[in-house]
């Protein structure tokens, strides 16, 4: 595989490794060469994270080898394999905001007196010359938290580069950047290959992989299922391998289901918030299920949220529900006119831990239970909830029960019983089946089924692939913050949506 | 796939629900063992501690801060803090004593008329409520944590009591104030007679037709009002979503920087009520009134249950925990130990109920 770059460093041989019952690598193959950038590719929970964290000794193997320069090792904890010179970037920027740039390059690594007082000048010194020996302008005595995300990162990566690496892994480096930014993030990562680290660049971003990796891994359900020069495949191969052969007509676009009305239920015009790069403009109509999707990091947060007026004080544009324009940056307003929001983080912003079922339900609608004199009533707030629990096959003890006795699939039917019960004419849900088991999964889709079929129209944000093939009539691909296009009929299918989202453009119609 | 078992028919069912509910009063049923504790062992330390005479003192001493720590049991629900109080609890005492004495001079304290009494009484329970408005404004505008706010809250109240009151008690608050705050016009039965208890053996006894005072009937208005309010209404329910996690409170529709105001305003009510009722009781307005108050509320609420972070805790609760402390002041006095000692015991009690309750939810997170 190295036949033109330097020496394989790292190779290991039938990696295994289980999670609970979850086989999450098969028996893995995987090397890393002196000079070569390897992407790694693959979909959510094909096993790329886990492949690099077993490299980075974060994890130990099930069954499987790992020889570093022709020695079998093993290793016991993340720093056995520092001290080898094995470097992982993680994809959070996590340096300390309040230090300056010298400060963190050289963190827990600073040049010292004895007494362990630092040496200033020292520490500086040997933080610009790493700056200047990779081209990034930026005062060493600047602190992080002034910096643009891109010098973040840069900072970030010559933070680990300090450490003088073997093997660096780059775990999703560019996810936080704009397009100029990440052509400075390339810049830096062949400028390493060519001093002769090896290289591994996890990405979703799949032209910057072909841009920039000499080798390609592309791993599936735990598997390699390709492997070579990147120069000897093309993108929508890798998009092929990536996916596999699974069923992928979208259920829904196959019969035209959503009504032929004319009048949308829902308008949105120039809607734009900080996270977005292009303004958004799209129409919903009664019972049709509007896919959003992207890569993470694309704006389908902030976008989900900017459509409930929960964005942010820098949201402007217009919502129109049935005509009628929705009071801007206004959660109460939004509610008020019929939209629901099911956010993604389901214990930061959905439920809440210590409070009963019933109460968890019934929050938004508390005045619907306010007799004359403001007295709740709880046999009528017993009684809805009781009927939710029955309607959506909630399972748990009775509505009196704390919602942290259920599993995360019940709660998340319990937001979407809290949400109905405002009787949307909207219905949000960003990452509906999000960290929900299997079964769940398939009830809570079920339920997004029937609530379109009852007219609402839905706008699902979702990264998941089958369940937009699954429920969407129509689909929005966003990219790095704008909306690039739509797919629908036909067009709604896992190749397709993944190729938009990972290149950032619609391919023109099947070839 | 799901986690929470199914409900099988049980023998035992009563048994186990009966279980149920003592585990989930378990922290209450704890609270009052503790202050059974405190009393027994303060009774058998000092028999003059159950005495109708001290008794009473304590009741009288405790409405105080009974009155200002069930606002504060709310605002510390909706996940707010307010330190300031004490001042309040003073300026509201001085704005009256004003009104009432200095205002319009009487010829006697028996000789004002009556609207001046009424205003006197009315109008500085205003003086929270519009204090507690401007916190909370720039509490949730310029998203500012309360406690920075309402710390200088706490010094500009104090420092306008002493303009009001100029430094100098006032005295001769009109007779019919004093008669209401310091008179005890109802009796209830009260079960402090211990000494005839273990003479005679006999728990008819062992009760005492015992005066109330008057003001300790405020307190209990209030509290009643305040349970109702955070038990029964939909505001309450906001109040509990606001504190416990803003963002779903507010995905929710729930105005919750309005929540937050209103909590404010409703501390700074109760901390003029009972400034009021600090008025009536004692007669006099010291420009020193309320003094570090704030401190020994807040650590009633807390050692009542009520967590520093918001979202949970019970009013009554609350009750719990004044007593607690009101009976360590009242014991260490009593026990002639000296003053500098106090506030070490105070102190030492608030950490043993805050740690105790640190490594309950350590031990329930564990479960």
């Amino acid at each position: 595989m190295a036949e033109e770059g330097g020496a394989v460093l790292l190779q290991c041989r039938g990696l295994s490794r289980s999670f609970a019952a979850v086989r999450a690598l098969r028996g893995v193959d995987f090397s890393i060469a002196a000079g070569r950038v390897r992407g790694l590719v693959g979909e959510n929970g094909a096993g790329k994270s886990t492949l690099a964290k077993i490299i980075a000794g974060v994890h130990a193997p099930d069954a499987g080898t790992i020889e570093l320069e022709g020695r079998p090792v093993r290793f016991a904890g993340a720093e056995r394999a520092l001290q080898q010179r094995i470097v992982t970037v993680h994809q959070d920027i996590n340096l300390v905001q309040t230090m300056s740039v010298s400060e963190n390059i050289l963190l827990n690594n600073e040049p010292t007196y004895r007494l362990g007082i630092i040496r200033r000048k020292a520490m500086r010194a040997a933080a610009r010359s790493l700056l200047e020996k990779y081209e990034i302008a930026v005062d060493p005595d600047e602190t992080v938290s002034a910096l643009a995300n891109d010098i973040k990162k840069m900072v970030q990566i010559v933070k680990a580069v300090s450490l003088e690496p073997r093997i660096l892994i780059l775990d999703e480096p560019t996810s936080s950047l704009t397009d100029s930014q990440v052509r400075v993030a390339l810049r830096l990562i062949r400028q390493l290959a060519s001093q002769g680290v090896g290289l591994v660049l996890i990405s979703h971003y799949l032209a910057e992989i072909f841009e920039v990796c000499d080798d390609l891994t592309v791993m599936r359900d735990g598997e390699v299922v390709a492997d070579g020069p990147v120069n000897e495949t093309t993108l929508p191969k890798v998009v092929t391998q990536m996916v596999g052969r699974k069923v992928e007509t979208s259920r829904r676009a196959a019969h035209v289901r959503a009504s032929n009305e004319v009048s949308p239920v829902m308008t949105v015009e120039n809607l734009s918030l900080s996270g977005l790069s292009q303004n958004v403009s799209f129409s919903l109509r009664r019972g049709e299920v509007l896919g959003v999707t992207g890569l993470a990091g694309s704006g389908l947060r902030e976008l989900s949220k900017g459509l409930f007026g929960a964005a942010g004080r820098e949201t402007s544009g217009r919502i129109l529900v049935e005509g009628v324009p929705v009071p801007a940056r206004d959660p109460a307003a939004s509610l008020k006119s019929g939209i629901a929001l099911l956010t993604n983080d389901r214990l930061g912003e959905g439920i809440l831990q210590s409070f009963t079922l019933i109460e968890n339900i019934c929050l938004p609608i508390l005045s619907r239970f306010s007799g004359a004199r403001g007295v709740l009533d709880f046999a009528e707030m017993k009684r809805t909830t009781e009927k939710n629990i029955q309607r959506l096959r909630v399972n748990a003890p009775g509505p009196s029960a704390l919602a942290r006795q259920l599993s995360g699939g019940n709660q998340q039917k319990v937001l979407f019983a809290k949400w109905l019960e405002t009787k949307p004419k909207i219905f949000v849900m960003d990452e509906p089946t999000i960290g929900v088991d299997v079964g769940a999964k398939e009830e809570i889709r079920r339920i997004i089924d029937e609530i379109a079929s009852a007219g609402v129209g839905v706008v699902l944000v979702t990264t998941e692939l089958d369940e937009l093939v699954l429920l969407c009539d129509r689909v929005l691909v966003m990219f790095r913050g704008a909306v690039i296009g739509e797919l629908s009929g036909e067009a709604v299918n896992r190749e397709r949506i993944l190729h938009a989202a990972a290149c950032g453009e619609i391919q023109a119609a099947a070839a | 796939m799901t986690t929470v078992s199914s409900p099988k028919p049980e023998p035992l069912a009563g048994v186990s629900r009966l279980f149920a509910g003592l585990k989930r009063s378990y922290s209450l049923i704890q609270a009052l063992g503790v202050l059974a504790v405190l009393i027994v062992a303060m009774q058998i330390a000092n028999d003059r501690f159950l005495s109708p005479i001290n008794v009473g003192n304590l009741l009288g001493q405790m409405t105080i801060m009974l009155i200002v720590a069930a606002g504060m049991t709310i605002v510390m629900i909706a996940g707010e803090l307010d330190v300031s109080v004490g001042s309040v609890v003073g300026l509201s005492a001085a704005v009256a004593g004003w009104i009432m004495v200095r205002w319009i001079p009487a010829p006697s304290a028996n000789d004002h008329s009556w609207w001046v009494i009424v205003l006197g009484l009315v109008a500085p329970l205003f003086v929270g409520p519009v204090l507690g408005l401007f916190v909370g404004f720039i509490v949730t505008k310029a998203r500012i944590p309360s406690f920075i706010v309402t710390l200088g809250m706490l010094m500009i109240a104090r420092s306008l009591t002493l303009v009001v009151t100029q430094g100098q008690p006032i005295p001769d608050i009109p007779q019919i104030v004093r008669s209401f705050g310091q008179g005890r016009w109802v009796q209830i039965p009260l079960p402090i007679a211990f000494s005839d208890f273990f003479r005679t053996s006999s728990f008819s006894d062992l009760l005492v037709w015992f005066p109330i005072q008057n003001i300790v009937w405020v307190a209990a208005i209030v509290y009643a009002v305040g349970w109702f309010v955070l038990d029964r209404t939909a505001f309450g329910k906001r109040v509990y979503a606001v504190g416990s996690n803003r963002t779903v409170a507010i995905l929710s529709g729930i105005r919750a920087d309005r929540i937050k105001i209103q909590c404010l305003m409703i501390v700074g009510f109760t901390a003029s009520l009972a400034g009021v009722v600090s008025v009536s009781r004692l007669g006099a307005v010291s420009p020193n009134t309320g003094e570090g108050l704030e401190f020994e509320v807040i650590a009633a609420v807390v050692i009542g249950g009520t967590g520093l972070y918001g979202g949970q805790g019970k009013i009554l609760r609350t009750i719990i925990g004044v007593i607690i402390i009101a009976l360590t002041r009242n014991f260490l006095n009593l026990a002639r130990i000296a003053i500098f000692w106090q506030g070490f015991a105070t102190g030492a009690i608030i950490l043993a109920a805050v740690l105790l309750e640190a490594l309950q939810r350590r031990i329930s997170e564990r479960r």
